[in-house]
């Protein structure tokens, strides 16, 4: 069941036997609360999104969504396409900004400002249908944590996340210079919160490396096709005596 | 050993009656050990079953698993009856850089995030399922007579949890990080037996 956040505080206030906030305000304890979830989130990329980036006609920059935190694909037509950088696509063509067309091959978030993304080349023409078109861009991605607004607002990962946003309030809160302060226990949570990012880190990218056994043999993987290859006296001058 | 025993344990342990900490207070710290030691062992392995869709290419499990999912460990599709290999999209993009556009009975996925799974190819039609096998938080104690899904070995690594968290929360730094340092060893012991469960020595038609 989704726990609020005045829920979550008053258990840490209670844990930290300031009921009263004698020693810690709400504010404080908010702040430290909104920072570990933030934290959290985007360290273990817990929560994940897929938005489609719809092609205008000669736009090519485009704002990626509010809860954008980090890219994790971006395809087009089915396809996925490649991050570029300015230097590449400068050294690939000088007309990067204008040329058009209505393939989309790249995209560049680099030189963008926050929260932009261009396409490459600029798209020719709008897109048949917005979103869920495949001639369409599509942006696959991993979100920042909402903003906890009031004491309403309810956390979106599931109860076993909070003790480990729970251990870096811990950590904030007996950091803090006062007649709490505790350095000891302030490490020790930090060093819990970090063991967990690791570990749930670690179990969610766990399922891309398992292998399943099968009986009397192991399963098979995916295995590339082998890289082409120019043949080796290509571009040198060989000379038989 | 139930909840009872174990709360009566940790009042043996900290010299306490009912009159500074009370039922309520151990009952939590007990109940935040067993998620504690349940998320890091891993130990509680359950499954259910996903309908396919026809052309959804990614199934949003957060209202199938709810929220004590951890991880997917494997999928059975009983349509194939066979097992599905779990993959990564840079691996499918080797075979065809298009594998987004296929359709048929699901042979690989990957997940993204806790949530969000992702079948290859896509179902072509309605109808079928997928059995997904996953770890997941146990239900917590809720009575007296309540007990811990794992072996007994490890349940006084609950008791520890619990006199951690009651020193903590009492700031007795020194003697609370003891008791976390015994309760980090219950916590390797159950995270080796629930991995080693079966034995590995012989298996059949395999030459390892």
């Amino acid at each position: 069941m989704p726990v609020t956040r005045q829920a979550f505080r008053e258990q840490i206030e209670y844990q930290i036997a300031d009921t009263a906030n004698t020693f810690w305000s709400d504010l404080d304890l908010n702040a430290y609360i909104q920072e570990g979830y933030s934290l959290f989130i985007a360290q273990t990329q817990l929560f994940w999104d897929s938005a489609y980036l719809n092609d205008d006609a000669d736009v090519a920059v485009v704002s990626l969504p509010a809860d954008f935190w980090k890219v994790d694909r971006v395809t087009w037509d089915y396809q996925e396409i490649s991050e570029l950088t300015p230097r590449q696509l400068r050294a690939h063509d000088s007309q990067y900004k204008t040329l058009t067309s209505r393939e989309i091959l790249g995209y560049l978030v680099e030189q963008e400002a926050k929260n932009q993304l261009r396409k490459y080349p600029v798209p020719a023409q709008d897109c048949p249908t917005d979103d869920a078109d495949p001639l369409n861009t599509r942006l696959d991605y991993y979100q920042r944590a909402p903003t906890l607004a009031n004491d309403a607002s309810t956390f979106a990962c599931p109860d076993w996340c909070l003790k480990h946003i729970r251990n870096w309030v811990m950590y904030r809160v007996y950091s803090q210079k006062g007649e709490g302060q505790d350095l000891k226990l302030a490490q020790h949570f930090r060093e819990r919160f970090d063991r967990g990012v690791l570990r749930t880190f670690r179990r969610l990218n766990r399922t891309d490396s398992e292998r399943t056994g099968v009986l009397g043999g192991s399963a098979t993987t995916a295995r590339s096709i082998p890289t082409p290859k120019l043949p080796w006296q290509f571009g040198r001058i060989v000379r038989r005596f | 050993m139930n909840r009872g025993s174990i709360r009566a344990e940790v009042r043996r342990r900290l010299g306490e009656n009912t009159v500074f900490w009370t039922d309520a207070n151990i009952d939590t710290s007990i109940n935040e050990g067993l998620e504690e030691i349940a998320e890091a062992s891993e130990y509680y392995e359950t499954s259910e079953s996903e309908s396919l869709v026809a052309d959804q290419p990614v199934y949003n499990l957060k209202t199938l698993l709810d929220y004590d999912l951890l991880r997917i460990t494997s999928i059975w599709n009983p349509q194939r009856t066979q097992w599905m290999y779990p993959t990564a999209p840079h691996l499918l993009g080797r075979l065809y850089r298009r594998w987004e556009a296929i359709k048929g009975q699901p042979e690989a996925y990957y997940v993204r995030g806790l949530w969000n799974l992702r079948p290859y190819p896509k179902a072509a039609q309605s109808s079928g399922t997928l059995t997904l096998d996953y770890v997941a938080i146990p239900p917590l104690l809720a009575a007296d007579d309540a007990v811990p899904g794992f072996p007994e070995e490890f349940q006084y690594g609950l008791v520890e949890y619990a006199l951690y968290d009651l020193l903590a929360q009492d700031q007795e730094t020194a003697e609370a990080l003891l008791h976390y340092v015994e309760y980090l060893k219950h916590e390797s012991g159950l995270t080796q037996w629930a991995r080693e469960r079966g034995n590995r020595s012989g298996v059949v038609g395999a030459g390892y």
